[in-house]
């Protein structure tokens, strides 16, 4: 075996922990960093590493969809959501001043909000501790249990896509029709909520689906 | 495996081009800053108003519709190239996923909310 | 038979989105229309599922239907029953709120006919995977139910703490399943015989039907936390009081045994089969061991902690939160003795907590469509405004605590008699300990009722509350089915467990 060839063999591994590191240091930036636009981005980094791991684990659909889903709409859904907060209001007052106002250093706080953030820090070391103990516990039980053997599907040779076509329309048949029903419940749930919400700020359209359609017509806005 | 090595170069031609066109223009182009040079250029327009503003809700709405067309456009592809293989059955299965997402379009668009107003 | 087995479900889908298209192309057809589709479908659902009573029992339906992904054994038919049952009460109980607090009502039903829909999944299958997505469709119709009251800042809140858990819950669901898929090899859940055989092969010598059961023991008490969120047992019950004080009435009378009911279905199907299975040797064993205990310290966490800040809650909705997680909490019991009979006990007990739960809150959403508050002090001098009312609240708690002849009664005695006969009487002595708690704080309100007299009259007691049709009739069915339920005991506790038996 030359060495060119072993290179290419340890390829995937060296790939699994460099993208691991990838995703785990954006995972925890995403709670680092104070703007919350960045944290958005970090996670976007965490999701595409982990598109790299689908991708040399060979599931090269799941590694697409997660792209296209993760990558692309969701990290959308998050920007949008960051769009329509009140950041101002978000940061508190102490970072409320001016453009860039969530960057801008927290006032020293008198007695209340020092013994507030003792508190806080406590509870953050109780949260990491029982999320270390936690971890502990699942990999202990998982590296003595051993992973099972698993025969990999892609080894027959036919793409990935055609392996989960086959199984989603013929065995997973049900579960994909609900699928659809969940994708509508959650689609007709955010746009009678959000309808509330524009109301509530007086630009918005009518939202009350009691009203007749020419009180609807002439709800719409102008402005 | 050794499909995706040629992705991965791919990769690292495309990061290193951009880098090396970029140095290497650095070592050439003359750099004059000025003050109009270097303010804020946002369409053409002199930037207003306040970068954390509030927009409204109704974005995210179509950011929401975006993601569920986006997630059924990926049952799409499995679907396409089994479809030969499924037939009638994979057909009509597919026809039932899309009706019942079709009502979730008709009812955004009957609530205005694909609307610009 | 196949298309017969989910008929139930497709006529519930079916309505839901009827619903949602009739809401959008007759709008000047009265807000009561699109509730009146709704238990129409439903009820024609529930007839659907009842004719497949006879079938289930005879064995019929057992067989893999959907390529393995539905069943149709007795234990999924009864469920089946009773949440379409609950749907339809439900919304009996709604449409007159809906109407006056001005929800939007097409959504709102349409809404609740696809929680239901993903509650019978999450009893009528097998697999992993449809359980998980029945939960999905569940809690998410959930999410936005809770803040469907547009103009209260509370049902907002409501909404946005019970995702927030929800979302959680699910991960936490998700991770111990992935783990459950890996010890087991496969998304479908063997039933207790077929589990049993699996692990035996375990040994050297033949070939490991169960690859890895450590793996599954660690999965399974991950499930335990998820779905410990999503039944709000202690101290994953945080979100719960708040969740439900703050979302509209009948939403809250839905939560409190729709989606808790299913939840516990879900439970029992997964892991009836550990609870009742031969013994592993090994620290496989002893991981997989420790499940009936880590239900036992649930149990008296869940229901002493309800019961005693219950005492405290001055808001009806909030106390009737409370006590919905010491019920909970006796439930868990019979999880807990790790039985057959404990099964049954808690199937039996589902049904009964459904029928007593939801009569005490259609007498709260009875009066508040009258304009009484919520709050336990709203309820001064209610038998002498409106007698019939506070006679059926009396009803109502007299189940809930457990006092014969009621369902509530036989339902606490099955499960003590489970208890006792599992030699586990400290947690039966435990379980008649928190009753007697729990008499507080229903007396509380029945003193409100009975010994106060109102101070004053003009003030609170917004005159005479006559009952409209649909909330009477909602309000009957429950109150007949608490006294029915506890006279059906023999007969039900033995479907019941002919229903567990099958797991």
């Amino acid at each position: 075996m030359s060495i060119l060839d072993r290179l290419v063999l340890f390829l995937p591994t060296l790939g699994f922990f460099v993208l691991g590191t990838v995703i785990l240091v954006s995972a925890w930036m995403v709670g680092q960093v104070r703007r919350i636009t960045h944290a958005a981005f970090f996670m976007v980094l965490a999701f595409t590493g982990v598109a790299g791991v689908f991708v040399l684990l060979g599931a090269d659909f799941l590694a697409g969809s997660q792209v296209l889903v993760y990558v692309g709409a969701i990290a959308v859904m998050f920007l949008f959501a960051i769009m329509v907060s009140d950041l101002k209001e978000l940061s508190g007052p102490a970072a409320g001043s001016g453009p860039g106002g969530s960057g801008s250093r927290a006032p020293e706080g008198d007695g209340e909000a020092a013994a507030a953030r003792t508190a806080a820090r406590a509870w953050v070391l109780l949260a990491g501790l029982v999320a270390v103990a936690f971890a502990g516990i699942v990999l202990a039980a998982v590296a003595k249990a051993g992973l099972p053997e698993v025969s990999v599907p892609a080894a027959s040779g036919e793409p990935t896509t055609v392996l989960i076509g086959r199984e989603l329309f013929t065995k997973f048949l049900v579960p994909f029709e609900v699928a659809s029903v969940v994708l509508l419940a959650a689609l007709v749930g955010a746009i009678v909520l959000a309808a509330r919400e524009d109301k509530d700020r007086g630009l918005g359209e009518e939202a009350d689906s009691g009203a007749g359609a020419a009180g609807r017509r002439n709800g719409g806005v102008t402005a | 495996m050794g499909s995706y090595f040629e992705v991965l170069l791919f990769l690292l031609t495309g990061v290193i081009f951009v880098f090396v066109g970029l140095g290497v223009a650095s070592l050439f182009r003359p750099a004059l800053p000025s003050t109009p040079k270097q303010s804020i250029y946002e369409c053409g327009m002199r930037p207003f108003g306040d970068t954390l503003g509030k927009f409204r809700v109704r974005y995210y709405v179509f950011a929401l519709v975006f993601v569920v067309f986006d997630v059924e456009a990926v049952f799409l592809y499995p679907w396409a190239v089994v479809f030969r293989e499924i037939g009638l059955v994979g057909f009509v299965e597919m026809l039932i996923f899309l009706g019942v997402l079709v009502i979730g379009l008709v009812y955004a668009w009957k609530k205005r909310v694909l609307q610009w107003s | 038979m196949e298309w017969n087995l989910v008929l139930p479900e497709l006529i519930v889908t079916g309505t839901g989105l009827g619903v949602l298209l009739l809401d959008l192309f007759l709008t000047g057809g009265g807000r009561r229309a699109a509730g009146y589709t709704g238990l129409a479908g439903l009820a024609a659902a529930l007839v659907a599922a009842l004719r497949l009573m006879p079938a289930a029992g005879r064995g019929e339906l057992a067989g893999p239907f959907w390529q393995g992904m539905v069943v149709g054994d007795q234990f999924a038919v009864l469920f089946k029953v009773l949440f379409l049952a609950v749907g339809l009460v439900v919304l009996m109980l709604a449409v007159d709120f809906v109407e006056r607090r001005r929800m939007p009502a097409g959504e709102f039903t349409a809404l609740i006919l696809f929680a239901v829909l993903g509650m019978m999944l999450m009893a009528g299958s097998r697999d992993l995977i449809v359980i998980y997505l029945g939960l999905e469709t569940t809690a998410v119709a959930s999410y936005v139910l809770a803040g469907l009251l547009r103009d209260d800042v509370r049902s907002g809140e409501a909404a946005i703490k019970y995702f927030l858990t929800g979302a959680l819950a699910s991960a936490v669901i998700l991770f111990g399943m992935s783990l459950v898929f890996g010890g087991l090899g496969s998304t479908g859940l063997p039933n207790a015989s077929a589990l049993a055989e699996a692990l035996a092969g375990a040994g050297p010598s033949a070939a490991p039907a169960v690859p890895s059961p450590l793996l599954l023991a660690v999965g399974l008490v991950l499930l335990v936390a998820g779905f410990g969120f999503k039944v709000a047992l202690v101290p994953f019950h945080f979100w719960a009081p708040d969740a439900y004080e703050g979302a509209p009435t009948p939403v809250t009378a839905f939560f409190s045994v729709g989606p808790k009911a299913a939840a516990f279905a879900a439970i029992l199907r997964v892991f009836a089969p550990f609870l009742v299975m031969v013994p592993v040797s090994g620290v496989e064993g002893k991981a997989l061991a420790l499940l009936p205990s880590i239900f036992a310290v649930l149990a008296v966490l869940t229901m002493t902690v309800g019961n005693l800040v219950a005492l405290v809650q001055r808001n009806i909705k909030r106390m009737l939160a409370y006590s919905s997680i010491a019920h909970a909490g006796y439930i868990l019991v019979g999880l807990a003795v790790a039985t057959p009979r404990g099964l049954a006990a808690v199937t039996y007990y589902l049904l009964a907590y459904a029928a007593m739960n939801l009569g005490a809150f259609a007498v709260v959403i009875w009066l508040n469509n009258h304009g009484t508050g919520d709050e336990v002090d709203d309820y001064v001098g209610l038998s002498q405004r409106a007698p019939l009312a506070a006679a059926a609240l009396v009803v109502a708690f007299i189940s809930l605590i457990g006092i014969p002849p009621t369902a509530g009664f036989f339902g606490k005695f099955y499960l003590f008699m489970a208890a006792v006969e599992a030699n586990m009487a400290w947690l039966a002595v435990l379980m008649v300990v928190n009753t007697a708690i729990s008499v507080g704080y229903y007396y509380a309100v029945v003193r409100n009722m009975y010994l106060q007299p109102a101070a004053e009259p003009g003030a609170r007691a917004a005159g005479p509350v006559p009952a409209t049709p649909l909330v009477g009739t909602a309000l009957s069915v429950t109150l007949v089915a608490v006294l029915a339920l506890g006279l059906l005991f023999e007969p039900l506790a033995r479907l019941a467990g002919l229903a567990c038996g099958g797991l």
